[in-house]
């Protein structure tokens, strides 16, 4: 029996099936997988629903800016039209007059127009309505939150919501009287 | 000669009658510095990737003039930044806070560089050791060949 040294020292006892620092690496990259992981859901989570027709509108709290507060809720059995504006944006001022007229001449059909001033400042949002005489609801979205939940793309936009709170139509740039004309009895209650 | 003085004297009485302007109108006042500082910490929330100091939108001017206003009111920058946070939503901030889900984004590339820095000093630790005791690195015992 031939008993031939070894090339080098052994190691005493068996030696570890995964070393040390591996194990350490492993958890390591598997500790930052399920970071990222985790920062990948909220990120998709975040991303705003695509607003359908025909699909429950997103609920909205709104402050108003003469006072008080207004929701989506509030305003169940109304057909709403709710308009993102702003007093830097030049095609709302086109606007506004047709949005105001519309609220004097469907509020008591059934009818209300809110406007959400988007990324504005309290003063320059008082100071466009003043300038247009705009009477109907108006308020400041904090936050972006409600600009977020419709997933507006800039202003002026125009959701319409039909009395039982679906979306019934949606309207990129500024309003005409054509397109509120054919919108309008999308979301109009019935008689 | 007297037409080079000549000259002189009129270029002279020309700066005089028509000066240029003057250094309190070029100077930004101290209350802009404060303003431009402000802003450059935020981002335009309407554009990709511009700052609020840099942005010619006339969101964004009316943005800075707010600022200004808060300024002047004696408001702390810390306060004005997380007002416009609030007002505006995350995007106008130019890096996730500290809180909350969005700590996360700091706490991922903490995790990997202390990760990394223990791998590093665990194995540089074990290659002291081996120089130290004369060891070669670890090979599992064999039999020479037959000579």
């Amino acid at each position: 029996m031939s008993d031939h040294p070894s090339t080098t020292e052994p190691v005493a006892g068996p030696p570890p099936l995964v070393s040390r620092s591996l194990l350490l690496v492993v958890v390591a990259i598997s500790v930052m997988l399920v970071l990222l992981a985790l920062l990948a859901w909220r990120v998709l989570r975040a991303q705003p629903v695509a607003l359908a027709v025909g699909n429950p509108a997103p609920p909205f709290h709104l402050q108003l800016i003469e006072g008080g507060s207004l929701t989506l809720a509030d305003l169940q059995g109304r057909g709403v039209v709710l308009n993102f504006w702003a007093s830097w944006c030049d095609p709302c001022r086109d606007e506004a007059p047709l949005l105001e007229q519309t609220w004097q001449g469907s509020q008591n059909m059934g009818i209300t127009v809110v406007g959400v001033a988007h990324l504005d400042q309290k003063a320059a949002a008082v100071r466009f309505i003043q300038t247009f005489g705009i009477t109907y609801p108006n308020g400041r979205d904090s936050g972006s939150l409600i600009a977020r939940a419709y997933g507006i793309q800039g202003v002026p936009e125009t959701f319409f919501i039909d009395p039982a709170g679906n979306l019934a139509g949606v309207w990129r740039g500024p309003l005409t009287a054509e397109t509120m004309q054919q919108f309008l009895p999308l979301i109009q209650p019935a008689p | 000669m007297p037409r080079i003085r000549l000259c002189l004297a009129a270029v002279l009485l020309l700066a005089m009658v028509f000066p240029g302007p003057s250094a309190p109108v070029l100077a930004q006042t101290e209350l802009d510095d404060r303003m431009y500082d402000i802003a450059r910490e935020l981002w335009c929330p309407l554009c990709s990737g511009v700052r609020l100091d840099a942005c010619e939108l006339q969101a964004c001017v009316q943005m800075r003039a707010e600022i200004r206003q808060l300024l002047a009111e004696g408001r702390e920058p810390e306060w004005i930044v997380a007002y416009f946070e609030e007002e505006y939503g995350p995007q106008v901030h130019g890096q996730p806070p500290l809180r909350g889900f969005h700590s996360l984004a700091w706490l991922v590339p903490a995790v990997a560089v202390v990760g990394l820095g223990i791998g590093a000093g665990l194995r540089t630790r074990r290659a002291v050791r081996q120089r130290r005791s004369g060891v070669v690195p670890r090979i599992r015992s064999q039999s020479l060949p037959e000579a």
